[in-house]
């Protein structure tokens, strides 16, 4: 019998070795050899032995598991590299549109809702790394899209005093710091005065006030010395930040007409791109810039003001895409 | 955010239906605005009110972007219906694609109404009585050029081709890995 296949074709091993100590290799049944085409030299085997005397092997037992065990190291060798990057697709084929084309449609979307209270958001995907700093901060819009915003303040004494005058909504230390942790939360905002914020740290509010974002840190300056002097700043101001690779702020009111609109995206666009050139060593770049609004699909944007093509046109050939080829922080540049 | 593909082929559904479709009527340009008035639920005869808010307004809002909608909305179970249209002697002015800065929106005054019953009736129902009492033109989409189709036809091809290309390359990679794979495990 061994005489006849002293070599085994697909795998270059001599069979006869294996089949005093492991006969459960050759049945087709394992791993290797089911994958391998069917040499006349296996069935023969175990035709030739329908029972044998030997004991068979436990399931999983010997000889089989060291090939699987191979196997599944090697699988673990070959595993996928961890992605570094948020994922970003490649846009430069689809149409895109003028902002006063999408405010058209947005308008069509959002028709008998509440011209206040739905908003226009843009998004702007950036071309970034997982890990590393992330963007974020504050902007004085040229026109201010939450006029109502709350604010709350810890602060003690006069400047307690100064911060109500300067219209800060909740005011105080202790008794705030009991209501936030009973649920309590009517506001948008926290500042905190400099002189409370140890104090303040030792109460381990930031369980709670963590994950809502509003935190106050020195970073974002939102722990100063003097609270009342930026909340007349942050009334009118709109805060963004990066959140998986995508920039998200509220842009305008429904009502906005299109002017607005305008220079509130590029004052906004303007000063993303500062911020992301702030950012050093790390390699940050726009993607692509998208509208939409509280009710409607968003609409990716070409950097354009009104299209000159028909809509239509667009369908097939996208001739806006000249002007908002992604990447580098060209789309809204070209509004004007 | 979802890929670009998928985003994009829903929308272009999304706008081919908001730019056609029943209500897709140009309005004559002595509308200054149109007012519907119903309540929130459907009973007693509110349902086609709000079937019309929902898929007219919409494409009537597309093709006039000029024109206010209002839709006022009660939280009663009974009471009228009525879609009133203003009419005003001021011409549009077309503010989207106006150049200069405005200080107040122009306010233009109604001169004259007209009230449409809404109650009881299907949106195709009440859109055919406004087109016909305010005579207004309806819209359809005129059909692509030939060159455009002809383009699309081409790209179609092209792309086809490309994946074509493309998933052969990633069959004879993926089976030549496995026949790697299968060698070193062998040999290992």
């Amino acid at each position: 019998m061994a005489s006849s296949i002293s070599v085994c074709r697909a795998c270059l091993t001599r069979p006869s070795t294996l089949v005093g100590r492991a006969p459960r290799l050759l049945r087709p049944t394992s791993d290797v050899h089911r994958l391998l085409p069917t040499t006349s030299t296996i069935p023969s085997l175990i035709l030739a032995s329908p029972f044998s005397t030997t004991p068979s092997l436990p399931a999983g037992g010997g000889a089989v598991n060291r090939a699987k065990v191979k196997s599944s190291k090697l699988k673990q060798t070959k595993k996928k590299k961890p992605k570094t990057h948020f994922k970003i697709w490649n846009h430069a084929e689809l149409p895109k549109y003028a902002l006063t084309d999408a405010m058209r449609y947005i308008r069509a979307f959002e028709v008998g809702n509440d011209v206040r209270q739905a908003k226009y958001d843009l998004a702007v995907k950036i071309y970034t790394q997982k890990n590393g700093p992330s963007v974020k901060s504050r902007i004085q819009l040229p026109k201010a899209v939450n006029t109502d915003i709350r604010i709350c303040v810890f602060a003690q004494g006069k400047k307690a005093d100064a911060a109500r005058e300067a219209g800060a909504s909740v005011v105080g230390t202790k008794e705030v710091w009991d209501q936030i942790r009973e649920g309590v939360i009517n506001f948008d905002r926290v500042i905190c005065a400099s002189d409370v914020f140890q104090e303040f740290q030792k109460t381990g509010l930031a369980r709670i006030l963590g994950p809502k974002g509003l935190m106050p840190s020195a970073r974002t300056g939102t722990v100063v010395t003097n609270p009342a002097a930026i909340i007349s700043a942050m009334v009118g101001a709109a805060e963004y930040r990066e959140r998986q690779g995508v920039v998200r702020i509220a842009i305008g009111q429904l009502g906005f007409t299109p002017d607005e609109l305008r220079d509130n995206i590029k004052e906004f666009m303007d000063q993303l791109a500062k911020d992301l050139a702030r950012i050093e060593d790390f390699d940050k770049r726009i993607n692509e810039v998208v509208l939409s609004s509280t009710n409607s699909p968003a609409f990716s944007l070409s950097g354009e003001f009104k299209n000159i093509g028909r809509e239509e046109d667009l369908d097939i050939i996208p001739e806006a895409v000249e002007g908002g080829v992604a990447a580098e922080g060209t789309p809204v540049a070209a509004v004007a | 955010m979802p890929s670009p593909t998928s985003r994009m082929r829903w929308l272009r559904a999304k706008l081919y239906s908001i730019r056609n479709g029943t209500g897709a009527a140009i309005l004559p340009p002595n509308i200054s605005r149109i007012a519907l008035s119903f309540n929130y639920k459907s009973n007693n005869g509110h349902m086609g009110p709000r079937k019309f808010f929902r898929e007219c307004l919409p494409r009537l809002k597309y093709h006039n972007p000029e024109v206010d909608m209002i839709v006022t909305r009660k939280p009663d179970l009974e009471g009228p219906a009525t879609l009133t249209v203003h009419f005003s002697d001021i011409p549009v002015e077309n503010t989207l694609q106006l150049k200069k800065k405005q200080t107040a929106p122009v306010v233009r005054e109604t001169t004259s109404t007209l009230e449409i019953d809404m109650l009881n009736r299907y949106p195709d129902d009440i859109m055919e009585e406004l087109v016909q009492k305010t005579s207004a033109t309806l819209y359809s989409e005129p059909p692509r050029s030939q060159e455009l189709d002809e383009e699309a036809e081409y790209l179609a091809v092209k792309r086809e081709n490309e994946l074509k290309e493309k998933y052969k390359l990633q069959r004879a990679d993926r089976r030549k890995g496995k026949d790697d794979q299968l060698k070193g495990a062998i040999l290992a």
